[in-house]
């Protein structure tokens, strides 16, 4: 083995790894500042662009989305939340011409994704192992949810935003696939749960306006439905 | 005898400096990892759908390297039966090294700067603990190389450690990305 080499090249090769990371480094910090939050964000969203192809639990969002496009020509969406009688979970209600949406979640871990119809003040709903039926008008919507073999009655009020159903999914950097569905009440609470890599959780604050939330330290918007 | 003793007793305090600026890189990688609020954003490289497929090709190059690394140091110490040693295996093996950690380095600047050292779910925070480990473990063995009277066992420890890290760090990023999304550039 050469000696002098042998002495040397592996402070080289450190040297060279650190100068490579210094200059990384200055890049990227001009990239986070030419780019700002927006850029954050559309960052976000192609890191999120491959929707995951082996879904592990029914995703909602293709029937959601392919449902919703077409109604909003005819009415626009009205939203229904509040709690369960008891107030062990709350309940979103997006109704979008014939076609509706629903969140049931309890704030902690049960929650489901529920998507059908909207017909003659009738509407039922099922999806996620969970099932809705109700009866509404142009103010409530009242009726039965259950979710994983638990049974609620309820009444949900019709609301504007900032009030209402709100949900992101994708992957945020560093790889987690996450998913989390916010139900934004009148009196200001908020229940919601948030699956990172497929376990759910209580999901963090979200602020309304905007629809930011901090997941792990790392910033998302979410959607408000409807 | 007394000298072979002696170079004994000197070669178990040799690691101790490249040992303690290991850990002071491990540490402060990870450090600065929680410390620093995740931009989202870092230097990118074209050609690739995203970042995380950037990343995710970048450590399958540093694995490939990786196990050049793991075949031509069996190859040096002679355990490959029937695979005598090559002039140019030494070169072969610094260079493959050189060029695994240099794929890694852009990968780790990413994380870092981006995203930071989390604990989201298991994977996430075995990612972020074995990423800082392994850079650590890499000024270690660096450093080491170039103290006198290292102890014999020292270099196969180290890259040992390093492989095991690299493996750890592909399993949990590259592995779970191409086995979420599919193969894709």
């Amino acid at each position: 083995m050469n000696r002098l080499r042998g002495r040397t090249g592996p402070l080289l090769t450190l040297l060279a790894g650190t100068g490579l990371a210094a200059a990384l480094l200055v890049a990227s910090m001009v990239a986070a500042n030419g780019t700002g939050p927006d850029g954050a964000e559309t960052q976000l969203a192609g890191a999120g662009t491959p929707s995951p192809s082996p879904a592990p639990e029914p995703q909602p969002e293709p029937s959601q989305q392919t449902a919703a496009p077409p109604a909003p020509a005819e009415q626009p969406p009205v939203t229904y939340v509040g709690w369960v009688d008891g107030g062990g979970a709350s309940v979103a209600i997006v109704v979008t011409g014939e076609q509706a949406t629903a969140y049931v979640c309890d704030g902690s871990r049960t929650e489901a994704w529920l998507h059908g119809t909207a017909r003659g003040g009738y509407l039922q709903l099922a999806g996620d192992g969970g099932r809705l039926t109700a009866r509404y008008d142009a103010g409530d919507a009242s009726g039965q949810a259950s979710v994983g073999g638990r049974s609620w009655s309820f009444t949900a009020e019709q609301v504007d935003q900032p009030e209402g159903l709100y949900r992101f999914a994708g992957t945020i950097a560093g790889g987690a696939v996450v998913r989390g569905g916010w139900i934004v009440l009148p009196d200001g609470s908020q229940v919601g749960v948030l699956t990172v890599d497929g376990s759910p959780a209580p999901a963090p604050a979200l602020e309304p306006a905007t629809g930011a939330a901090s997941i792990a330290g790392y910033p998302v918007t979410a959607e408000r439905q409807g | 005898m007394a000298e072979i003793r002696n170079r004994t007793d000197r070669s178990a305090g040799v690691l101790l400096v490249p040992l303690l600026v290991g850990a002071a890189v491990a540490v402060t990688l990870g450090v600065y990892g929680r410390l620093h609020p995740p931009t989202g954003v870092a230097v990118n490289l074209a050609g690739f759908s995203g970042p995380l497929a950037a990343k995710a090709w970048l450590t399958t190059g540093a694995l490939a390297f990786g196990l050049l690394q793991l075949a031509s140091a069996l190859v040096m110490y002679g355990k490959l039966p029937g695979v005598p040693a090559p002039g140019w295996i030494g070169t072969a093996h610094r260079w493959s090294g050189r060029v695994a950690f240099l794929l890694a380095v852009p990968v780790a600047v990413h994380c870092l700067y981006a995203v930071g050292l989390q604990a989201a779910t298991p994977r996430v925070l075995l990612h972020s603990l074995l990423g800082c480990l392994f850079f650590g473990a890499f000024a270690v063995k660096m450093l080491g190389l170039r103290r006198p009277g290292l102890p014999g066992w020292a270099l196969p420890v180290l890259g040992g450690l390093l492989f095991t890290g690299l493996v750890g760090l592909w399993w949990t990023s590259s592995l779970w990305f191409f086995s979420t999304y599919g193969i894709q550039l």
